[in-house]
């Protein structure tokens, strides 16, 4: 093993397997000074993060938290009891498959958000009975507003959530006229009652919102399911509708998990998680899920696509990531067409570009970091001029990092 | 620092029951290690303490949401990386650690940087986030790299690739400020 081998071993290996170089270290004082170092080193981060966990007293903290908590003591104890009494967020879920559906789609896929249909009222149950339930609030993703506040007086209920996918989902309204505050943009408010879905397109010089439906009870004309289908997995198309509301029971996602393990129906059963970890909002999961789809059909360009797109958001830091998935997207891009394929390619041209100069941006010495940036915005204004469509962006990124005309 | 997952079932019962002090017991047993994850999720202390915060406020709120045949630790952590991710979302990407930036509260102006395990902490934070999730996992939790990669979601080899760049990346930030080592591989370069 030469004196290179044992230093990139070093830097690799873990430290309890250091003793396996042992024969190696005295023929490079380097390396033996090196493994000395990390050993003596390495305690070190574990302190520094017991220091950072421990900074914060929990007495203090806890505190903070059950004075947030009491602005709405009434709905936190009521909605504790729904829970207790097995009612979950089922009403929820019904009440906003449109939306979840929409959400799951609107999300990763910016710009090309389907229409949000309005659910026909129906009468729901419980509404109009002082009964609090669910609402959500839907607004159009190029909207600047990043959550909504809604707060009922009468009831003491304040909530603030964040829009994902432009949509906001707030548990347990009261039944009363609430007022939604949005934040994040020009001050802007409506009203909201238990049980409502409003869609908000803030038009100028009208209200910002209309009430597109009560809780819906029905879909498709079928009656929704109180309970999802079952805790088994074996039959993959009556889960969908309860992965496509985020409602897939513990046991369900286990069994799916171990389907993809096995590779039976591997592909279909991360779907199915993919879907439902959408739904929930869980953003780590659907990643995670839709990562091992792709790794196991690569060809799938739309999956590229989403992933590329949520990285891009994530910041620099995801650059790399961002990077990767866009060239994955590229590669397989002959599986779409037309307008579709003009979009996202273009699209895709634009994410792998801006993360190569995020990257550059970070280190602005780096000449391959230039580099790959001036061929990325170099293939992405080729791509724009060859379909006709916006190239201002793509000219002023390649003439920045060529520091020539493009 | 193992936390017994049983007397945690107990304490959720309790705790939506009512009992306030079940709840503080178990939130405080969690605390440190609440901290701890938002700082691995975010790589920054600031908005790891916000996030940490936030984590807390949603415990109590959405207790009742818990299944209690899914471990507690689980489901507290993913709620922590939502918060952490809802925090990232809300304050647009998240800079890598930078102990200049001088505008924590309290924990902030203790800081030491002659300090080792301040020291630690910020090459720590310099990682990616990937990187520091598993390494955490793997050199903190002692989880294996392909238990690392199941609790992430990836592939293992990709947990195995992230754990060798988090740890060479680490460690050449940590032996960065021995001059004598860093003399020495100089010359043997």
């Amino acid at each position: 093993m030469t004196c290179e081998h044992v230093r990139e071993q070093l830097w690799e290996l873990a430290i309890e397997d250091f003793d396996q170089l042992e024969p190696h270290l005295s023929t490079c004082p380097e390396c033996a000074a090196l493994a000395a170092a990390i050993r003596e080193e390495a305690p070190a981060v574990q302190e520094g993060l017991d220091a950072f966990a421990n900074a914060v007293p929990f007495g203090t903290a806890f505190e903070r938290a059950t004075e947030v908590e009491q602005r709405a003591p009434e709905a936190a104890s009521r909605r504790w009891r729904m829970m207790d009494q097995g009612l979950h967020w089922m009403a929820m879920a019904m009440a906003s498959a449109a939306a979840v559906s929409v959400a799951l789609y609107s999300t990763v896929d910016r710009g090309e958000v389907a229409p949000v249909e309005a659910v026909a009222p129906v009468e729901p149950a419980g509404v109009g009975g002082g009964t609090a339930l669910p609402a959500s609030v839907t607004i159009d993703v190029n909207q600047p507003y990043t959550s909504v506040e809604v707060e009922c007086r009468e009831s003491d209920y304040v909530r603030k959530e964040y829009f994902r996918g432009g949509v906001a989902r707030l548990p347990d309204v009261p039944d009363e006229d609430c007022i939604a505050r949005f934040k994040g943009g020009p001050p802007a408010t409506s009203t909201l009652r238990a049980g409502y879905h409003l869609v908000c397109d803030f038009p100028l010089g009208g209200p910002p919102c209309e009430m597109a439906g009560e809780v819906e009870v029905e879909v498709d004309g079928a009656e929704m399911p109180l309970t999802t289908a079952g805790t088994g997995c074996e039959d993959l198309t009556a889960l969908e509708p309860s992965a496509m509301l985020g409602r897939l029971e513990p046991e369900t996602i286990e069994c799916l998990e171990d389907r993809v393990d096995v590779g039976d129906e591997a592909l279909s059963s991360l779907r199915l998680l993919s879907v439902d970890a959408f739904s929930r909002g869980d953003k780590d999961a659907w990643e995670g899920y839709t990562t091992r789809l792709l790794d196991m059909d690569p060809t799938d360009p739309d999956l590229a696509y989403k992933l590329a797109l949520h990285n891009g958001r994530k910041g620099a830091e995801f650059a790399e990531d961002t990077i990767a998935f866009a060239e994955q997207g590229l590669e397989a891009r002959r599986v779409w067409t037309g307008e579709t394929y003009v979009r996202r390619v273009n699209n895709l041209h634009k994410l792998r570009a801006s993360a190569a100069q995020q990257l550059w941006a970070e280190a602005p010495e780096d000449a391959e970091a230039r580099e790959r940036t001036i061929e990325y915005a170099r293939e992405w204004l080729e791509f724009t001029r060859s379909a006709d469509v916006d190239e201002d962006r793509a000219v002023q990124l390649c003439e920045v990092a060529a520091g020539e005309p493009c | 620092m193992a936390i017994p997952e049983d007397s945690d079932a107990h304490l959720v019962t309790e705790a939506r029951q009512g009992d306030r002090a079940a709840l503080e017991a178990l939130c405080g047993r969690w605390w440190p290690r609440m901290r701890r994850w938002a700082l691995v999720e975010l790589g920054d202390e600031v908005l790891a303490d916000d996030a940490a915060q936030d984590g807390l406020v949603r415990v109590i709120r959405h207790l009742g949401s818990y299944d209690p045949r899914r471990p507690f630790g689980s489901w507290l952590r993913r709620l922590i990386r939502n918060a952490c991710h809802d925090l990232r979302t809300k304050r647009g990407a998240v800079v890598a650690f930078d102990h200049d930036r001088g505008k924590a509260p309290g924990f902030e102006r203790r800081r030491d940087l002659a300090n080792a395990a301040e020291r630690a902490r910020k090459a720590f934070c310099a990682l990616s986030p990937r990187q520091r999730q598993v390494v955490e996992l793997v050199d903190h939790q002692g989880l294996s790299p392909s238990e690392a990669a199941a609790e992430l979601g990836i592939a293992k080899g990709t947990a195995r690739a992230l754990l060798h760049q988090g740890r060479s990346a680490l460690r050449k930030r940590l032996v960065a400020h021995r001059a004598e080592v860093v003399a020495l591989l100089r010359e043997a370069e």
